[in-house]
């Protein structure tokens, strides 16, 4: 059986993301880390969130069959998927007490939706990897959504610094060649 | 004159992580002398308890690694509001442990305490004075007791 090349598809999104892959309206390395994970502490994310690269990290999911797919019974069919990327950056004291240090974070962070955009949904940017693996995304790129009103994630015990979170999505299209 | 330099603390948490904390500027005036200065103040005072004497300029290796737990207290946790990362509270605590009274106490190694100079030392002198205290009693003055 021949399946979907998600691994393909979500190592070009981050490599677009993280390293300025791609080859047009490319995001400036540096800008964003892969390196919001789960199973890592609020403190050390807040601690990676103040540093140049903000930490971002992508999950795929809502996969369903594409309204405009061939026949079930064909070679191709196409699966529909969306892609959040979610970006934290960290509120330190001085963001907490400086609402103008607040609204230049703020303002930060909703530049990163024009960033993701720019570079994901500008084809041919998703075609392969930096490797050369073809990810089969129709188009070579993603459509862009919406993204999310900023939330903070962490509580706010005094002088501490707090993280928010940004979830920026994307809509995209996988050919699968299944087996006839 | 100073015991951290910009190499030193990026070799201990990287270039990125120092330019977060203090921006990227190193020289007169900068946040990260700021920091150091008050580090090394610190340490200088809690290392005097036990009678130390801290250099300014000492390339004693424990010596800065205490200064940068305080270094980074100050510049993350101070400025940031940042948890402390576990390897720089251990060298916080090491100072602790330098400082702390009664037995057990971690001696800074390649630096001798003069433990007179220390609180709770004494200096004795042939007279009183404001540097200190005539000895009334010595082995010489108990003989025959």
């Amino acid at each position: 059986m021949t399946l979907a090349s998600f691994g393909a598809a979500l190592t070009a999104i981050r490599e677009v993301i993280d390293s300025a892959g791609g080859s047009l309206r490319q995001i400036n390395a540096g800008r964003f880390a892969d390196a919001l994970h789960e199973g890592v502490s609020d403190d050390e994310l807040a601690r990676r969130g103040i540093l140049a690269s903000k930490p971002f990290r992508v999950r795929l999911g809502n996969i369903r069959r594409h309204p405009a797919s061939p026949p079930i019974n064909g070679n191709i069919n196409l699966l529909a998927f969306e892609a959040e990327v979610v970006v934290s950056r960290t509120i330190d004291p001085e963001h907490q007490v400086d609402p103008d240090a607040m609204a230049e974070l703020e303002a930060l962070a909703a530049e990163d939706a024009d960033a993701l955009r720019q570079a994901l949904c500008t084809p041919p940017n998703l075609n392969t990897t930096a490797g050369g693996t073809a990810t089969n995304l129709v188009g070579g790129h993603l459509v862009y959504l919406r993204s999310s009103t900023p939330r903070v994630v962490t509580g706010a015990p005094p002088a501490k610094a707090q993280r928010f979170e940004v979830g920026h999505r994307f809509e995209g299209t996988l050919k699968v060649y299944q087996n006839v | 004159m100073a015991i951290l330099t910009p190499q030193y603390v990026d070799n201990a948490i990287g270039t990125g992580t120092r330019e977060a904390l203090v921006g990227t500027a190193t020289g007169t005036g900068s946040a990260f002398l700021q920091h150091e200065a008050a580090a090394r103040a610190i340490v200088a005072s809690r290392a005097a308890v036990k009678g130390y004497t801290i250099a300014e300029d000492t390339d004693n290796d424990f010596v800065r690694l205490l200064v940068l737990g305080q270094w980074y207290a100050l510049a993350g946790g101070l400025k940031k509001g940042l948890e402390l990362p576990p390897a720089i509270a251990d060298a916080m605590a090491k100072l602790d442990q330098v400082a702390k009274t009664g037995d057990g106490a971690l001696p800074i190694p390649g630096l001798s305490p003069s433990t007179r100079d220390g609180i709770g030392g004494v200096r004795f002198s042939r007279t009183s004075g404001p540097d200190g205290r005539r000895q009334y009693l010595s082995r010489k003055a108990l003989v025959n007791w």
